[in-house]
């Protein structure tokens, strides 16, 4: 069966340590320290506002690296389903008097 | 009596001349010491205020200058500055993240050949458009908070110059005591109305206006400066949905609220964006939110909070995910499936024929083993 395990696990753990790296970098600020308590006594709604648009930059990388790494936990569960399912399908062959070329 | 700006004793900065203050535009010190360096000004009202309320021409209170002047006060640049920093370097990173978008949007359709599996790669490649627009703006960070400090700065130095420039000792050349003898003279009936009239309150009131000016030209750029800032930002990293930053007051904002049944049902982003925030307000003001976020190991985990109690339930079995394509079991055959067809390798197309000879009769996949239980080997 001509199926790229070695390529699709390659990529499976380049993304997941993508993903990690990604999440470390978005870790420091995801607390920010700007915002609605220190942007002026009379201006703390435009500081909340200034402050929310600043948290969606972390939320775009929290997003990013959430996608790589659910797309990695996949690529690498279809590799080890398709073995499976090659394995089990060998494994009837060989009880029904097949064989697998 | 205790003292405030508008108390002589109480200024003791270091500003002898007035156009010291400007030299202040181009510092780095803190804006509430930009407010201090002006705040003799006030002086000007701590003076002549309560004449002027006792001659009928003053109806405000004295503690309102210092409000009105002190707008300001606690504004963070620092805070500011030093949280897009953080960001900016964090948005760096991004160059490992596009290359490693850019091998898997390549690859992907190679090794993993199956239905949907051009879905996905359209996402990659957005989640890489998304990843360089953000490497690209990340530098501007930088400059947008430069400019947003400057803006403040700017107009902070001006409204303290300019309500500096206020502080006067004497009316027309008389001082406080004098003026207090007229307006006693002029309540006995002895003269001294016209000069009250003509050159005291006008005084005054030309002071006041002067006052309010400065004040409101420097609420008004320093509005925009937080209105401009908060544009540039909404527009180089939008949000698919509102984040909401808890409040002034502590309770989160909610940008999605709905009024069901005399509640209110905000749904919103957490603050720290790692999940998704639902609040329920009641007509009565209590209020209750449940919130699906992830922990520190990337489960989701659901928190309740209602009353300050704070429940958390353990890790859920199912896992939010972005949307990806799922492989239908109306995908997948269950007397002629193989592993090729599940995931074919790179140079087959779906329908290629198999490279794994299966006779229709030894059903290699028994009909329990369906398309649903297949489908873990797709993209979904």
């Amino acid at each position: 069966m001509d199926v790229d395990r070695a390529g699709t696990d390659e990529l499976a753990r380049r993304a997941v340590s993508a993903a990690q790296d990604l999440r470390a970098s978005a870790e420091p600020i995801r607390q920010l320290r700007f915002g609605g308590a220190v942007s002026g006594r009379d201006y703390a709604e435009r500081g909340v506002a200034l402050a929310s648009a600043l948290a969606v930059v972390n939320s775009r990388l929290v997003g990013r690296a959430d996608f790589l790494e659910m797309l990695g936990r996949r690529l690498s569960s279809s590799t080890e389903a398709v073995v499976d399912v090659d394995r089990a399908g060998a494994q009837r062959l060989r009880g029904s008097g097949g064989s697998a070329s | 009596m205790t003292p405030n700006s508008v108390t002589p004793h109480a200024v003791t900065n270091g500003f002898r001349f007035v156009e010291d203050i400007l030299a202040l535009r181009d510092s780095l010190v803190h804006p509430d010491e930009i407010l201090d360096a002006g705040a003799r000004g006030l002086q000007f009202f701590g003076r002549f205020h309560d004449l002027a309320t006792q001659l009928g021409f003053e109806e405000r209170l004295l503690t309102s200058y210092e409000d009105s002047y002190r707008a300001e006060v606690g504004i963070d640049l620092e805070a500011l500055t030093r949280d897009v920093s953080d960001l900016a370097g964090a948005v760096d990173g991004s160059v490992a993240e596009i290359t490693m978008l850019t091998v898997l949007a390549e690859n992907l359709p190679a090794v993993w050949n199956v239905s949907g599996v051009d879905v996905v790669v359209d996402q990659v490649f957005e989640a890489r458009r998304e990843a360089r627009s953000d490497a690209d703006s990340a530098p501007l960070l930088i400059a947008l908070a430069d400019e947003f400090a400057r803006t403040v700065r700017t107009a902070l130095t001006d409204k303290a110059f300019k309500v500096a420039s206020l502080d006067r000792a004497t009316i027309g050349g008389l001082g406080v005591g004098e003026i207090e003898q007229l307006t006693r003279a002029a309540s006995s009936g002895c003269g001294a109305e016209q000069w009250l009239e003509t050159v005291f309150r006008s005084v005054y009131l030309d002071a006041r206006d002067e006052f309010d000016r400065a004040c409101t030209q420097c609420a008004s750029a320093v509005g925009d400066a937080f209105d401009v800032a908060t544009q540039w930002l909404t527009d180089a990293f939008p949000s698919s949905l509102p984040v909401a930053e808890p409040s002034a007051s502590g309770a989160a904002a909610s940008p999605f609220s709905f009024s069901i049944g005399g509640s209110v049902w905000g749904f919103s982003i957490t603050p720290d964006g790692r999940g998704v925030s639902l609040e329920v307000t009641g007509a009565d003001g209590s209020a209750a939110s449940v919130s699906v976020e992830l922990d520190e190991n990337g489960w989701p985990r659901i928190v309740f909070d209602a009353d300050q109690e704070t429940l958390q339930e353990p890790p859920q079995s199912e896992v939010l995910q972005p949307e990806l394509p799922v492989e239908t079991t109306t995908e997948v055959s269950t007397t002629e499936v193989s592993a090729a067809e599940v995931l074919p390798g790179p140079e087959m197309e779906p329908d290629a024929e198999p490279t794994v000879a299966v006779p229709e009769e030894s059903s290699a996949v028994p009909a329990d083993e369906t398309g649903a239980e297949l489908a873990g080997a797709g993209p979904l």
